[in-house]
């Protein structure tokens, strides 16, 4: 028990401390910029762009019903599924 | 929905935890990559090894699919498992002995298939709330 509050324990210093890495390249970044205004002067910003969600993943198509049963046989045949499962799958894609 | 799917991973789930006896070519490609917090398996070969390796840490377990669906060539099932812990069980490098009480434990499984078969399986869910039932 205290090995796993010790790691556990270790687990979240090591989080925290990634954490903790990313604030202070964040900062570093942020500070650059800053830098970057101050040195040149005036800049003008570049125009935010717009946010665009990304598309959605195609999804592959999953074939219709003739499909399904056809799936549905193979993995009868193969002894996937009983006789019963097979009759209560091939009604319900019968059935949808 | 894809029935075939659902049918499929519901029994790869119950192979690998030793419910079911099915032969996994039959559910899986000789390629399949099987991930979990505590299982890595990227052959059929390895994932027969890893369940011949099973030490029992598990006994009298159920597995219940509180939800699934498929989206094309995916599967994605939330699951609720119970069981006895009757033997050592190893969980993020931390070996508990039996403790002999009833655990339960909630999580999720993605599986990528290739025809009728699971060529990917991923499974997440929360080892150390496994762990704080077996130590509390």
């Amino acid at each position: 028990m205290g090995i796993m509050r010790r790691r556990m324990r270790r687990r979240v210093i090591v989080g925290g401390a990634a954490a903790a890495g990313l604030a202070y390249e964040a900062g570093k970044n942020r500070g650059g910029q800053e830098a970057a205004v101050d040195d040149g002067g005036y800049e003008e910003e570049p125009a935010p762009v717009p946010y665009a969600p990304p598309p959605p993943a195609p999804a592959v198509a999953d074939g219709g019903p003739a499909e399904e049963l056809e799936r549905l046989a193979q993995l009868h045949s193969q002894g996937v599924l009983t006789d019963e499962e097979f009759a209560q799958a091939k009604a319900k894609v019968i059935g949808s | 929905m894809s029935e075939s799917r659902r049918i499929v991973i519901v029994h790869a789930m119950e192979v690998l935890l030793g419910i079911r006896a099915d032969d996994p070519t039959l559910l899986f490609t000789d390629d399949v990559v099987v991930w979990s917090p505590n299982l890595l398996a990227t052959s059929l070969d390895e994932l027969r090894d890893a369940a011949t390796d099973r030490n029992d840490a598990l006994g009298n377990v159920a597995v219940a699919i509180t939800g699934i669906d498929t989206v094309g060539n995916k599967a994605f099932a939330e699951w609720v498992l119970s069981a006895d812990h009757v033997g050592p069980l190893v969980l993020n490098d931390i070996r508990v002995e039996a403790t002999g009480r009833r655990i339960e434990l909630g999580g999720a499984s993605v599986a990528e298939f290739e025809g009728t078969r699971i060529k990917a399986l991923r499974t997440y869910f929360d080892a150390a709330a496994v762990l704080e039932q077996m130590v509390d």
